[in-house]
């Protein structure tokens, strides 16, 4: 635990602090209660040594030097007073406990004292005494004070000395003390010193560690484990740390492998992808190419780049941001690829980055050799059959048109009749043919149209016009129902009569007699202008409303007429005037066929004619 | 007395049905079963008109024309054909033939054509022989002079007459013609200026229009 860690390192360093301090605290008390001591005692016994010299001197000065007469009789009242003085002195002498050599010397002195009053009891004697006597007396008085005196020399001396030895001790104990206290703070410093450099070292090499991992990390290399010293915050630390480069070495391995994976999906199937491929930067240079893609430079010997119609078309893309998406035969490009002319459609297809600033391009080229392949082969086969149909048509429709003129001699009516019959089919399948070959054209060409800018309620007076002979043999009416304050709009005024005239006779086919027939037009959202046919007739079923206008396809029950490519040219005339045809029917209620044809300019429309000069008469 | 038409086709129920529908006072019919009899039975007797299909084995129509040429045959044709392409009938009027007919044909149509191209030809050839004070001429007697000069292939003469016809109601047809004269003459910009005219936008639109039947049969008066 680093918080016990960095407790323990304070807490030695502080307990350290305190018994140092309290042994200083303690030492010093000792040392000055011990000089008081000696200094106290010494004192004591030198004033009391002092106070028995002055009392012993006073009592000698007073009374030694009187005569003390015959009677001897003295006035004791000052040798008492200072003997009183002395026994005090005395007992604050006998009160000590000093070392042997002074208890000795007191105890000396204490019977020298004694001797000292015994001869004063003598010499105070009343009664008469012989001069001898008294000066013998007075002699032992002398020696007796002079012993007293110099014990009490003596004591002082020891005393004196004792102070001498107490100062000396305190002295030593006190250099010695302060000896003591320099090692325990050199001690302490050194201990405490080693306590931090330990702590720091145990608390900043892991966070270097981490540091310099950390460092490592953020350059990428996740391939690293910071070594777990510990086990306290700073050890967490470090393995949550290897947690999280583990998993941030999971997570880069698996995306890794995502990212490889997605590569490799996108490699393969670019690889097998049989049209060639090529991206673009947003500098037009080729970042990337599938084998498709290189098989056709190498075909084609051009090393890098791409065709110069190719790359204009790139170059128009990434101006306009806008797809190119072509899906005509005639949007084709043409290249000669190992002796055989093969067409690309291409398609060049904005690449954005995740801010939708433009990426690149990518450039697919569809091959559709084969399509157009089979394509052409559809339309020849389309125009020679209507030519070879043609040809033996001719002969039978002038020998049929020849016979009913009669030139050649009168017919009976049932003559007449069959060959009527017969003229009337020869004109129908003439007019099959006539549309089949429209639509081949019309599929081929569609692009050609012509504009003039129709009035919308001129063009339908003028088909309904050229549709009332129809209309009047089948019995119905037919009703024009235009606004003729409608725009005008820009139409191929040929081809959309067309296919006006073929809604309204399959209405007229498709009515009762006494009938109607509404044609009618009106304006959708300002934007389209919807022209509709309609009919009073059976309608259409619902399941075939999405193929009325397909190739050939004829509603299944219903009388034959035609080849069932009415619908089929109208559509295709209606589409290439970016417009749409459709039913609205239910069974039983008439059927409503419309075509909403675009308001706006065509410009986008006329595109110029190339391939046009495989046109047919 | 009769005309004398040369029927060439190589399909013989088409010689046949067109020699009954021709049948009448007015015409004689002759036939020719190839482009290699056409050239010789032309180069034989005189006619007035040859009905020549296009699409034949061997010479085809415009190679009979071409040969024709090449003899200095001078024989007004009607190309009847079921197939024809823009360049066909375009190589067909540079060899003095303005005149066309679609399979499959009514007998009518047949003879009303017939009967214009001859009409044309006696009006314009009795307009060149007359040295009286003319009075001036309708836009379709002009329109009939000009087809016969290029018929003749007095472009110049033509070319004149078309300019003038070019403002009035057969403006769209003088303009074509122009435009063709031009190419003849080997001055394509002169042709495209006249195709822009009357067409959007250039000749491949002008190939384009020439598809469509109303034009055709504009083209061959019918």
């Amino acid at each position: 635990m680093l918080r016990w860690r960095l407790s323990v390192g304070l807490v030695t360093l502080m307990a350290l602090l305190i018994a140092v301090g309290i042994y200083a605290v303690w030492l010093f008390n000792n040392l000055g209660s011990a000089v008081d001591q000696v200094l106290e005692n010494n004192y004591r016994d030198i004033k009391a040594i002092n106070q028995v010299r002055v009392a012993t001197s006073r009592i000698n000065g007073t009374y030694f030097t009187v005569d003390r007469g015959v009677s001897g009789a003295f006035d004791k009242t000052f040798y008492y007073d200072n003997r009183v003085v002395i026994d005090q002195a005395m007992q604050v002498l006998r009160a000590t406990q000093p070392s042997s050599s002074e208890h000795d010397l007191v105890r000396r002195f204490d019977v020298a004292l004694t001797t000292y009053f015994d001869l004063y009891d003598q010499f105070f004697k009343p009664g008469p005494r012989a001069p001898a006597d008294d000066r013998m007396i007075r002699q032992q008085i002398q020696d007796s004070t002079l012993l007293v005196t110099e014990l009490a020399e003596q004591i002082l001396q020891i005393n004196e000395q004792a102070m001498f030895d107490a100062d000396r001790v305190a002295r030593a104990k006190s250099t010695d003390s302060i000896h003591f206290m320099l090692v325990a703070m050199a001690l302490a410093l050194l201990i405490s010193g080693y306590a931090s450099y330990r702590l720091g070292k145990s608390l900043l090499e892991p966070i270097h560690l981490l540091t310099d991992f950390t460092g490592k990390i953020g350059e990428g290399n996740l391939d690293i484990t910071v070594p777990v010293i510990s086990e306290d915050e700073l050890g967490k630390l470090a393995s949550s740390f290897n947690t999280m480069a583990g998993q941030l070495r999971a997570y880069r391995q698996t995306t890794t492998e995502q990212i490889f994976n997605l590569n490799q999906t996108m490699e393969v199937t670019l690889a097998t992808f049989p049209d060639p491929i090529f991206v673009l930067d947003r500098e037009r240079q080729v970042r990337l190419c599938n084998p498709a893609a290189q098989r056709f430079a190498d075909d084609l010997g051009f090393t890098e780049g791409l065709p110069p119609e190719l790359a204009t078309k790139v170059g128009e893309v990434l101006e306009t941001r806008q797809d190119y998406l072509p899906s005509t035969f005639k949007d084709a490009y043409y290249y000669r690829i190992s002796e055989q002319e093969k067409s690309f459609l291409p398609r060049v297809l904005m690449m954005w980055n995740q801010d939708r600033t433009p990426h690149g391009v990518a450039v697919v080229l569809q091959d559709i050799t084969r399509f157009r392949l089979l394509d052409d082969v559809k339309t020849n086969l389309v125009s020679t059959v209507s030519h070879e149909l043609r040809t033996p048509l001719t002969s039978i429709r002038m020998a049929l048109h020849i016979l009913l003129e009669k030139k050649l001699g009168a017919l009976t009516p049932k003559q007449s009749e069959l060959l009527v019959v017969a003229r009337e089919d020869s004109e129908r399948l003439l007019r099959t043919l006539n549309d089949l070959l429209d639509l081949s054209r019309l599929e081929d060409s569609s692009h050609e149209l012509h504009y003039d800018l129709v009035a919308p309620g001129d063009i339908l007076r003028e088909v309904s016009g050229e549709t009332a002979e129809v209309a009047e043999r089948a019995g119905v009416r037919v009703e024009l129902d235009a606004d003729p304050h409608l725009p005008s709009l820009p139409m191929d005024r040929v081809r959309m009569k067309h296919v006006f005239i073929n809604l309204i006779e399959n209405a007229v086919k498709h009515s009762q007699e006494q009938g109607v027939v509404t044609v009618r037009v009106c304006p959708i959202d300002g934007r389209l202008l919807r022209f509709s046919v309609l009919d009073e007739g059976e309608g259409v079923p619902a399941e075939y409303q999405g193929r009325v206008f397909d190739k050939f396809f004829r509603v299944p029950g219903q009388p034959r007429s035609g080849a069932g490519l009415g619908l089929s040219i109208a559509r295709q005339i209606v589409q290439a005037h970016h417009g749409h045809i459709g039913v609205i029917s239910e069974p039983g209620q008439g059927a409503e066929f419309y075509c909403d044809l675009p308001l706006d300019e065509p410009e986008k429309k006329t595109l110029s004619g190339a391939n046009g000069g495989k046109g047919q008469i | 007395m009769k005309r004398r038409i040369l029927v060439v086709d190589d399909e013989p129920n088409i010689r046949l049905s067109f020699r009954y529908g021709l049948l009448s006072e007015e015409w004689e019919v002759e036939e020719a079963a190839s482009g290699a009899e056409a050239v010789a039975k032309a180069g034989q007797g005189p006619f007035d008109l040859m009905l020549l299909d296009l699409r034949m084995p061997g010479l085809d129509g415009i190679q009979v024309l071409q040969r024709l040429q090449e003899q200095q045959l001078r024989l007004p044709a009607v190309m009847v054909s079921a197939h024809a392409t823009t360049d066909t009938v375009i190589q067909a009027i540079q060899r003095g033939t303005l005149d066309f007919l679609t399979k499959p044909v009514t007998p009518e149509q047949l003879r009303s054509a017939i009967r214009e191209v001859l009409e044309r030809f006696d009006f314009a050839r009795a307009h060149e022989r007359s040295t009286v004070d003319r009075r001036p001429l309708t836009d379709e007697e002009k329109l009939k002079l000009a087809k016969y000069y290029v018929f003749e292939r007095r472009y110049e003469e033509a070319e004149k007459l078309f300019l003038q016809l070019a403002e009035g109601p057969h403006q769209e047809e003088a303009l074509l013609m122009l435009g063709i004269l031009s190419e003849i003459g080997g001055n394509f910009k002169g042709a495209e200026a006249h195709y822009t005219k009357v067409l959007n936008p250039s000749l491949e639109g002008w190939k384009e229009k020439t598809k469509s039947r109303s034009l055709f049969e504009h083209l061959s008066g019918g």
